[in-house]
């Protein structure tokens, strides 16, 4: 029957018709009859709520709209390789700007490639054994690895704007961000249960239905999460990604990273204090405004209890929902859509039929040849230019870089350790205590997703100040970023054990060293694992940053490979930073394949409940 | 028999704060409970009632928030001393062995190697599990794993064995032969542990295994009934004694949970009253099952393979609503009932909604939101509504059957942020909703 079918697509909604529903969330509009868009557009509605309302929204969507403007001015510019940084406060908040507008267009192209990337993979069956490693291998990738490359062709393309510059500034973020959003994607596509693809295939859906109505909605979840991780991720270089040094050129671009860059430079102490507050406040709108609803918003896609349940609402939702603003929007954009749609009703009758057949099945097989004989084609020509590259690098520069690994990773293996000794007791407790963790949890969160190198060279001067020196302090820097990871999973383990496991280690009175080392610990260990394995991957890639800090005007410099890296990088040695950033990744993907892989699957067979 | 109290359960209530001001959710409502020694003590109840917390304040994992629970006549600090527990869902630890589970509390409890082997092997030799010892619970069945849980809890050698629903999670014929095995170690004079709490929703297993059945009402929980049960052990089900004690606990809850109404109710639209959580799928389920004759309740429910308590939540509903009703220990079809089975989908949305309408909770709700200006409220004011009629609820499992029955007789139109009434020209919104 007709109803039936019609239940199961507003099941699985389309994505448009949510996003609507998400501006007019508080329901103030929802599923009224069609009299609506007359009576919300007129002024002649009671004003229920507060004016602050629409004044709020009034405010944010105008100063979204002078926000866009100013970027593209900034776009625009011509080409100036090192903008000189105003270390005003007034000047503060267009720079925050700039870096925030960086980080959502590569945000804007993760989604997209992820999407793209994820989908082909998936799909084609044949380049899935080139593409998952592949992205193994780029995941790895420190961020200046792509760098010189990046920046210079980009600079060359466009020689007269800033353009070149800023693209290649978000792309380096988006470097740092796309990664695990491939992996979530594609891990949702291969969860997709068969049913969906079934009802798929019978109301013959084409891939771009396909994608709207199930494959988006069903991998939205994981989609929106990894977005937020992968945005922390993504500020985690701003500093270098804005004001970096490559040979004998210096590069810079107004943004927040260069402002903390600068004031550092010049030791302005009130500049560095309002750099660190602007990225604070960034983060906390941005986890606020956008994450935050959209991971509420996402909740009804999980679809296990698609039909109802307890409701949280947002700050934004209840501002949305005081404010008639979005009815009058959501009223248009209702209008739009049944325009549209009675647009592609008469375009869909007389194209069915004329479509040639063979045409759309030999378009695609082609398309995809073609795609894939000039990414092969790109790789190649890339790997024949590292092997070039790499032939310079004599015998004994191999073996300095050797030794710079073997350094780093003992730094690596301390930041475990260490990070290790204090996250596991805190955050079994948090996990263990909900009614800390829901205050705890948004602090933690602030504290992982803040960039930490921007805050290095800062505890650097304390760690000198201490008597210390950066060969250990590295170490100490590399857990400011790295320890947040396994603090999150060592918590989440804690939390997923079950009640009544916790019950029964009472009642048997399994207490003091035997409830650690019987229950406790093997209960999280898959979860520390997963934990180690994201610290280890980030404080490999924070070493570039740890070992090699500017501060009071001076260099310092640890001997390891993350040192090495930022060396040749702004010595313009790049047959040396080619080996090094290679041997990083490898060593990376090395380590996961040989150690962290086992421990996992040990891990997965003895420590899961259940089942 | 030794009348010495040897459990005592005081004036205990058991709170949860309510949010920010509200009143506060009461779970177990002025439980007085005594347990002799040698007792196999049996709570029965629906779900929701707090049976399970019942027997997690007797084991001391939870802490009430007034009375006290004694053990031997002292109060209950932490754990109660001499008490073991089975768990619905074993809560084995699955990186130890069986013998490594077994052996786990026996480390705790500073005994001789040579003592901790000899319970351990003579605790799996009782359960039947000799020749498992070295294997993983992944790799034992349902039943297996259960029969862990309790050669684990024997091998403590508890003075109180407490059980919480252990064959709930089990299939039917292993659950049989477990209880079975249960059984005979109640009757078995060589075992030393002589008393028993469990927790389940099963009468049959109650009989069979318990001396004394509690029942517990809902909402708050509360003790309703508390029946001997004198049969001899070893019990047979199929014994015309069984049956008996049977279908007398089946009369006592259906008493408890139907009361015949003593006259013609006339000020209830005043009061507000709760739903019961049923599945509106369900109750017209069962209206198409019940006959104008009356039938017995226990019949349908064995016949439906329904468990004994839900059934009763579905025919209360039903009888709510006007489909069905209960004379005695009986269910049959009302007139409007017959009207409902014999209308189209229109005609039997009309009839729900005409009786839910009279229903207080549904009507007050309707009138609410057709005061509204638009005919609408969010999900918050109306959980913040059910708040204040509702204090005792689980308010996300009522709201969920309020919008459920609401939605289903289209009485409201619901959007995962609010509730309103329906229009005449709903059905162009519900068009731009398909895609074409």
């Amino acid at each position: 029957m007709a109803g039936k079918s019609k239940a199961k697509f507003l099941v699985f909604g389309r994505i448009r018709k949510s996003l609507r529903s998400l501006a007019i969330a508080a329901g103030n509009c929802q599923l009224r009859a069609v009299g609506l868009e007359t009576e919300a557009l007129s002024t002649a509605a009671k004003p229920r709520r507060p004016l602050l309302a629409d004044v709020i929204v009034l405010f944010v969507v105008g100063s979204l709209l002078v926000g866009i403007l100013n970027v593209a001015d900034e776009w625009h510019a011509p080409f100036q390789a090192e903008t000189r940084i105003d270390l005003s406060l007034w000047k503060l908040p267009q720079y925050t700007l700039y870096s925030l507008a960086r980080g959502w267009v590569a945000m804007g192209l993760s989604l997209v490639f992820a999407i793209l990337y994820g989908t082909w993979t998936y799909y084609d069956k044949k380049a899935q054994g080139v593409l998952l490693p592949a992205l193994d291998i780029l995941q790895s990738m420190p961020v200046l690895g792509f760098m010189p490359g990046l920046v210079l062709a980009l600079v060359y393309l466009f020689p007269k704007s800033n353009f070149g510059l800023e693209l290649a500034c978000v792309l380096m973020i988006f470097t740092a961000q796309v990664w695990n959003m491939v992996f979530s994607y594609y891990d949702s596509l291969k969860a997709v249960p068969d049913e969906l693809r079934q009802l798929g295939r019978i109301s013959g859906f084409g891939p771009v239905r396909r994608f709207w109505e199930i494959e988006l909605p069903f991998a939205a979840q994981g989609l929106i999460y990894n977005c937020m991780v992968s945005m922390a991720g993504g500020w985690f270089f701003l500093t270098i990604n804005e004001a970096f040094t490559l040979g004998d050129k210096n590069f810079q671009l107004p943004g927040l990273g260069s402002y903390m860059s600068a004031a550092i430079a010049s030791g302005d102490r009130y500049a560095q204090v309002a750099a660190v507050g602007a990225m604070s406040l960034m983060i906390l709108a941005t986890d606020r405004l956008v994450w935050w609803p959209l991971v509420i918003w996402s909740r009804k896609f999980k679809i296990e209890d698609v039909a109802s349940g307890p409701l949280e609402t947002t700050v934004v939702q209840r501002l949305f929902g005081a404010s008639r603003l979005p009815n009058a929007i959501s009223a248009l954009t209702r209008l739009a859509g049944r325009l549209r749609k009675s647009k592609t009703r008469l375009k869909r009758a007389p194209l069915a039929e004329s479509a040639p057949e063979k045409m759309s099945k030999l378009a695609p097989k082609v398309l995809h040849s073609g795609l894939l004989a000039v990414i092969f084609a790109a790789g190649g020509y890339g790997l024949y230019c590292l092997v070039l590259l790499l032939a310079d690098v004599d015998l004994q520069e191999w073996l300095h870089i050797f030794l710079c690994t073997a350094a780093t990773f003992l730094r690596v293996l301390f930041t475990l350790i260490i990070s290790s000794l204090w996250t596991i007791p805190a955050g079994v407790w948090i996990g263990l205590n909900p009614k800390f963790s829901r205050y705890l949890q948004p602090v933690i969160q602030f504290a992982a997703s803040f960039p930490a190198p921007m805050i290095y060279p800062v505890v650097l001067g304390w760690i000198l100040a201490l008597g210390g020196n950066l060969g250990w302090g590295a170490v100490v820097l590399m857990m400011l970023g790295a320890q947040w990871y396994i603090l999150f999973n060592v918590a989440a383990g804690a939390q997923s054990i079950p009640a009544d496991m916790m019950s029964c280690a009472e009642v048997f009175k399994i207490r003091g060293w035997a409830r650690w080392r019987y229950f406790i610990l093997p209960a999280i260990f898959p979860f520390l694992v997963t934990g180690w394995i994201t610290s280890a991957g980030g404080a490999w890639n924070a070493s570039i940053v740890a070992e090699y800090v500017q501060h009071g005007g001076k260099t310092y410099n640890a001997f390891g490979l993350g040192d090495l890296i930022s060396r040749a990088t702004s010595e313009g040695a790049f047959d040396v930073l080619a080996a090094a950033v290679v041997v990083m990744a490898l060593m990376v993907v090395a380590i996961n394949r040989s150690f962290w892989k086992r421990l996992q699957k040990a891990g997965d067979l003895f420590c899961r409940f259940g089942g | 028999m030794s009348t010495q109290p040897f459990i005592a359960l005081e004036a205990v209530w058991l709170e949860y704060p309510g949010e920010k001001g509200a009143a506060p959710m009461i779970v177990l409502e002025d439980i007085n409970l005594q347990i002799a020694e040698n007792d196999i003590v049996s709570l029965l109840g629906p779900s929701g009632c707090g049976k399970s917390t019942l027997i997690r304040l007797v084991a001391g994992l939870i802490k009430p928030t007034r009375g006290t629970v004694k053990f031997r006549g002292e109060e209950v600090e932490g754990i109660c001393p001499g008490v073991a527990m089975v768990f619905q869902n074993f809560a084995l630890f699955p990186w130890l062995t069986v013998v490594g589970n077994v052996r786990l509390p026996l480390k705790q409890m500073e005994l001789s190697e040579d003592e901790i082997a000899r319970r351990t092997s003579h605790s799996l030799e009782m359960v039947g599990l000799n020749g498992y010892e070295g294997i993983y619970p992944r790799e034992l069945s349902g039943g297996m794993k259960q029969r862990v849980g309790i050669a684990r809890a024997l091998a403590a050698n508890p003075e109180v064995l407490c059980m919480d629903e252990p064959f709930s999670a089990l299939d039917v014929l292993t659950a049989e032969s477990l209880r079975n095995e249960l059984g005979r170690l109640c009757a078995d004079p060589e075992n030393p542990l002589r008393t028993m709490v469990s927790v389940t929703h099963n009468i049959e297993e109650a009989v069979y295994l318990a001396k004394r059945i509690i029942v517990l009402a809902a909402r708050p929980g509360r003790i309703a009934i508390d029946i001997a049960n004198p049969l001899p052990y070893p019990r047979v089900p199929s014994s015309p004694d069984f049956l008996a004690v049977v279908s007398r606990i089946h009369a006592a809850l259906t008493r408890h949970e139907l009361p015949e109404p003593a006259s013609e109710p006339v000020s209830v639209a005043l009061a507000i009253h709760t739903i019961p959580h049923a599945s509106i799928n369900e109750v017209v389920g069962l209206a198409s099952v019940v006959t104008p004759e009356a039938r017995n309740i226990f019949d349908l429910g064995d016949e439906l393979g329904y468990e004994f308590s839900k059934l009763l939540v579905i025919i209360k509903s039903a009888e709510l609503l006007d489909l069905v009703t209960t004379p005695g220990e009986n269910v049959m079809l009302t007139e409007t009932g017959r009207q409902f089975l014999a209308g189209d989908v229109s005609r039997r949305r009309e009839i729900l909604r005409e009786k839910m309408l009279r229903l207080p909770l549904f009507n007050r709700l309707a009138q609410l939101i057709g005061e509204t200006p638009d005919r609408l409220i969010s999900i918050v004011d109306f959980f913040e509504h059910l708040k204040e009629w509702f204090p005792n609820e689980n308010l996300p499992e009522l709201a969920r059957t309020i919008i459920g029955w609401g939605r289903f007789s289209g009485l409201f139109v619901y959007s995962s942020v609010a509730i309103s009434l329906p229009e005449l020209k709903r059905d162009t919104e519900e068009e731009s909703l398909v895609p074409s």
